[in-house]
């Protein structure tokens, strides 16, 4: 699965030394409740390259949303570190954008005010909060249902908004948890595209978590390969598909390949998970 | 029209109800002192209309506004102290749950020592008896703000501050409506109580005077005023509750169960 003309996005990809934006180095975390106590991560480690769009697969339970809350600073680990562009990451809260699985928008806010709500809490005035929320909701194909509340919304329309939302905060990594996965077949696939479109122009690292293999090799760069819990060896595997990326891929044999290797190794992960 | 169908039930069972107290009363020959039928407290109302919507209604409506309006705003500092500060919930959410098992109707004559025959007495016996349900139901608003809304906005960056005034206090305004939904209910109440206890004009006070003298139809359509004044806050608010929440109209409620 080598070569090198897999990377169509700009000349620094090429030269081999891409600067970590986030690393994760020998991670270790427990969940502890009165029923007991749960490792989740076990000495996990990971990087994830600047500007990359890396995505995160494995079974589930396997402890992908903690490991998210970790890099988003809900959580702390209980040992090992985590870096940003080399330098130990403390106060990440606020620095990492996050999308939830559930869109979390808020019911008494329109799609404008809900999209300025980042801003809002980074002290803007409301007034330029809103204009400049405003000025993205064209991109984002929202501009229509600027001023409507979240419940008039279609899934795939909220989803949008939360996305943009999470853009406006203005991070430069972007970790999305499982976005589509509440989304039926066709509004998931327009969708992806969609999302594919925007992350080219804005050119933010994002790291992505899916349980749907086709989504992760149409979407990434990377995909990692979780293990069961508790998670301590992620796989990587580079995707070999040029960008920019169309639905019709999924046909090609080298995105057939790679989807059965994926399985392979997923439902490889899930036999161990049962014994 | 819409609004006639909505109530056709409630409203027809009413006007059953009423036909069935007017011919009980008149063939069972009850005596006027002990259950006057609905055709006398009408009369009484009208014939007392004067004294009763121009004097007495204002005088209790008075301390019904200012009562609630005390216990909103005291209700809702609480609310929002004991939702920031654990200590101040800690120390005041028990001592609540107390004043609500104080028999009001003894504590009143207190109150009458206290303010005398002023407005006042009767206010703190309304302000008693309403600030417990805004307290409540908005501290509980407040609690039961959806978690993942707040993490969301700690991923945010948010502080303790924002978190409280960007979810916390729009997620808890429903609570807060059906809150002082029940407080103007019983603010009723204890206006009239309080002016039963210690007054010289109000419906409560009327109320008593005719009580008093046995004279049971302009009694009844004391009480009957006092229960309209009681429906028409309520729907007041609810009107208010309406402009304030955009968002829930159309069938309401945030759809936490789509896919």
């Amino acid at each position: 699965m080598a070569g090198v003309e897999r990377f169509q996005r700009g000349a620094w990809q090429h030269m081999g030394e891409v600067e970590d934006v986030l690393t994760l180095r020998d991670l270790h975390f427990t969940y502890r409740q009165a029923g007991g106590s749960f490792p989740v991560l076990d000495g996990f480690s990971m990087s994830v390259r600047e500007g990359e769009f890396f995505t995160l697969i494995g079974p589930s339970g396997s402890g992908k949303s903690t490991l998210f809350k970790l890099l988003t600073g809900l959580l702390e680990p209980d040992a090992g570190e985590i870096l940003y562009r080399g330098r130990p990451f403390c106060r990440r809260l606020g620095k990492v954008g996050y999308m939830p699985q559930r869109d979390t928008l808020f019911p008494w806010r329109t799609v404008r005010e809900n999209a300025a709500l980042p801003l809002e809490l980074k002290g803007w005035r409301r007034k330029v909060a809103l204009e400049r929320a405003g000025s993205f909701l064209g991109e984002f194909g929202l501009e229509a249902v600027a001023d409507l509340y979240p419940h008039q919304l279609s899934g795939g329309l909220r989803q949008r908004v939360s996305f943009l939302r999470t853009v406006l905060a203005d991070n430069d990594v972007l970790l999305l948890d499982e976005p589509f996965g509440a989304l039926d077949a066709l509004t998931r696939a327009q969708l992806q595209e969609w999302l594919l479109n925007l992350w080219q122009k804005l050119r933010k690292t994002v790291l992505f978590i899916t349980h749907d293999v086709e989504e992760a090799i149409l979407l990434s760069d990377r995909i990692g390969v979780l293990s069961a819990r508790p998670l301590s060896t992620v796989r990587m595997v580079e995707v070999p598909l040029s960008r920019p990326r169309k639905m019709f891929m999924v046909t090609e044999e080298a995105f057939i390949r790679l989807k059965r290797q994926l399985l392979e190794q997923i439902r490889g992960k899930e036999g161990a998970l049962a014994t | 029209m819409n609004w006639l169908q909505q109530y056709r039930a409630p409203v027809a069972f009413f006007l059953l109800m009423l036909l069935g107290w007017e011919v009980a009363v008149r063939a069972l020959n009850v005596p006027v002192f002990i259950l006057p039928p609905p055709s006398a407290i009408l009369y009484a109302l009208w014939e007392h209309a004067g004294l009763l919507f121009t004097v007495h209604l204002p005088a209790t409506l008075w301390i019904i506004l200012l009562g609630l309006a005390i216990s909103v705003i005291l209700g809702v500092g609480l609310a929002a102290a004991m939702t920031l500060f654990p200590l101040v919930e800690r120390t005041f959410y028990p001592l609540l749950v107390v004043t609500q098992t104080l028999p009001i109707i003894a504590l009143s004559p207190v109150f009458v020592l206290w303010f005398g025959y002023s407005i006042w007495g009767k206010v703190a016996v309304t302000v008693l008896i309403s600030f417990f349900p805004i307290v409540v139901n908005t501290y509980d608003g407040f609690r039961r703000t959806d978690a993942e809304w707040v993490e969301l906005l700690r991923t945010m960056g948010a502080n303790r501050w924002q978190i409280f005034l960007k979810a916390q206090v729009p997620a808890s305004l429903p609570m807060f409506f059906t809150g002082l939904k029940m407080a103007a209910v019983v603010s009723v109440i204890g206006a009239t109580i309080g002016e039963w206890l210690g007054a010289n004009e109000g419906l409560g006070y009327f109320s008593r005077r005719m009580a008093h003298s046995v004279r049971a139809a302009p009694l009844f359509a004391a009480v009957l005023v006092l229960s309209l004044l009681g429906i028409l806050l309520f729907l007041l608010i609810q009107g208010l509750e309406r402009k304030c929440l955009p968002w829930k109209r159309e069938g309401g409620h945030r759809e936490s169960a789509r896919q």
